[in-house]
């Protein structure tokens, strides 16, 4: 039986932004989304968090061709702004045959089109279909299509969960399960390489310029040195970070992924779930992971 | 929200200007106080129209108007609110100076619909004459935001001086049609008039077949653009409308060349 520990997740308000972005086929809409989300798995050092929300037909995109939504987060809206900026100019301007929309409303705007256009040296063209401005911005494969403006809302960051077993080999393998389900979910973002972290951080360091530093109570080769979390036989502890746009969503998530993990083989090598906490330091919303399942 | 019903009293046989009927705000009092002239006449829209007004379930408010004809002006000049319905033919200046609102006519109408409006939705299920989407007489500058949607023919001048918005023929165009073209994006799906384009600063036209009359746009060669997939969608989506099929080629013409412009007039292959 695997348990659920009593205690729970903490996560903290994030700004937020959804992006659609197209292309000409799946393999350019991959590539555009994969560079855009790249180096984006932490807003420690990151700038911000993003990810694939999820792949779309051309049916569910503006212009008909094949699209993924991407979900980017960061802590302030000046530096969502930037990110989002940088990455559209760098990594989906710069992909073939792309074009980027807003995937969301909102009160507050971010210069999308309206500041990369420019690029086009006078001889961009602006364009307002059903009150909405997009820019063709003329490049070397015709025109980059970008809508003027993304739009903040509010998001959560930091959801997770923790999953710990006896090997690698079997706490990677009910980790992979759990995202494969999880990424089923909308309105969520698993922003971690394979949606997997290993290296859980706590607030804070003995060094004084490290805002964060490793969770010592769930390393397994510091069981002894430090005062662990971990028994005897658990000897791998992988987290699933998840960050959404509410938090019902980030339960549904989190509900999906750790039944997931419940419904594996007895003998599988998982000992138990738990979820990272800071006591109340990190953040507002809190996910008790009883309640959740 | 509310629905305003309309009936003329009798046969409207004189001018009628119908200006200051968009200036009730859906208001149930101001409605009854609205004057409008007919036949050179001030006259309180109660002794013309039987009006009768009820709660409306959609979510915006609506007015209804019956059996008008060509001689009725100005209707929805400087719209700005809600849904205006014509089950009837209109006569000219319908919706112009429109600000936002939609308007809905299911007969034709005459000289200048939409002409300088600057937001909103005009659509036509019949014909229009001269001069939709264009300047208002003695103007430079002709719609500057909004749609338009003639489901029948336009006649000539159609979208005379267009700054900005989107006109849409599903039907033929006459002669001179986006003359002095200054920006914007017009689709004509039939037969194109003499002189298209003359004149165009910048722009977009969408023709389906190339015409004789493009001496002053260079040829640019085949074309594949995400713009031009997000319009065609959005009016599958929107209206059931389609300008083109799904991957097929597209011509880019540029000009007019005689005036430095960089409008682009779209053929179909």
């Amino acid at each position: 039986m695997i348990k659920i520990e009593n205690t729970f997740a903490e996560a903290f308000p994030m700004k937020c932004s959804r992006l659609i972005v197209t292309a000409h086929n799946k393999n350019w809409v991959k590539n555009a989304a994969e560079s855009f989300c790249g180096f984006a798995t932490s807003v420690i050092a990151c700038g911000c968090e993003a990810g694939v929300e999820a792949y779309l037909s051309p049916k569910e995109t503006p212009d008909g061709r094949p699209g993924v939504s991407i979900l980017i987060f960061s802590m302030s809206s000046k530096e969502l702004s930037k990110q989002i900026l940088n990455r559209t100019g760098q990594c989906i301007m710069t992909s073939p045959t792309s074009a980027v929309f807003s995937g969301n409303t909102g009160k507050e705007k971010i210069p999308l089109g309206n500041a990369l256009r420019y690029f086009g040296d006078g001889y961009q063209i602006a364009k307002v279909i059903d009150d909405k401005r997009y820019w063709r911005i003329p490049v070397m494969d015709g025109e980059f299509l970008c809508e003027d403006y993304a739009y903040q809302i509010m998001g959560i960051g930091g959801g997770n969960f923790l999953i710990l077993g006896d090997t690698v080999e079997n706490v990677l393998f009910a980790a992979e399960s759990a995202v494969k389900k999880m990424k089923k979910v909308k309105n969520i973002i698993l922003p971690f390489p394979g949606g997997v972290v290993r290296s859980g951080s706590k607030v804070g360091s003995k060094y004084k310029n490290l805002i964060a530093s490793t969770n010592f109570d769930y390393c397994p080769t510091l069981k002894g040195v430090t005062k662990s979390k971990l028994d005897k036989e658990t000897g791998c502890v992988l987290e699933i970070v998840i960050d959404g746009i509410n938090k019902k969503d980030i339960e549904i998530a989190m509900r999906v992924g750790i039944l997931e993990v419940k419904t594996l083989s007895p003998h599988c090598g998982i000992r138990c779930i738990s979820a990272g906490n800071y006591g109340g330091k990190l953040g507002p919303y809190i996910f008790k992971l009883r309640d959740i399942v | 929200m509310i629905k305003i019903t309309l009936k003329p009293k009798f046969k409207i046989k004189s001018e009628m200007n119908l200006k200051n009927l968009s200036n009730h705000k859906f208001n149930r009092k101001l409605i009854y106080k609205t004057k409008i002239l007919y036949d050179n006449q001030e006259i309180a829209l109660d002794k013309i129209f039987e009006i009768k007004i009820d709660k409306n379930e959609e979510i915006q408010n609506e007015l209804v108007i019956f059996d008008l004809n060509k001689n009725c002006d100005y209707l929805g000049w400087k719209w700005r609110d809600g849904i205006l319905r014509v089950k009837s033919n209109v006569g000219s200046f319908l919706g112009s100076k429109m600000i936002a609102g939609q308007i809905f006519v299911d007969g034709s109408a005459e000289h200048f619909v939409g002409s300088q409006m600057c937001g909103g939705k005009i659509i036509i299920k019949s014909n229009v004459l001269d001069f939709a989407g264009s300047s208002l007489p003695g103007y430079k500058k002709g719609m500057s935001g909004g749609l338009i949607i003639i489901n029948g023919n336009a006649r000539d001048y159609l979208g005379f001086n267009i700054r900005r918005g989107i006109l849409f023929v599903k039907g033929n165009v006459g002669n001179y049609s986006c003359n002095s073209m200054i920006a914007g994006t017009v689709i004509l799906k039939k037969k194109v008039g003499k002189n298209l384009g003359f004149g165009m600063k910048r722009g977009t036209i969408f023709i389906s077949k190339k015409i004789s009359s493009l001496k002053n746009f260079t040829r640019i060669g085949e074309i594949k653009n995400s713009f031009f997939n997000l319009l065609n969608v959005y009016f599958i989506r929107s209206f059931g409308l389609k300008i083109f099929q799904k991957g097929e080629p597209l011509i880019k013409y540029y000009g007019d060349k005689s005036l430095d412009g960089t409008g682009e007039i779209i053929v179909k292959k």
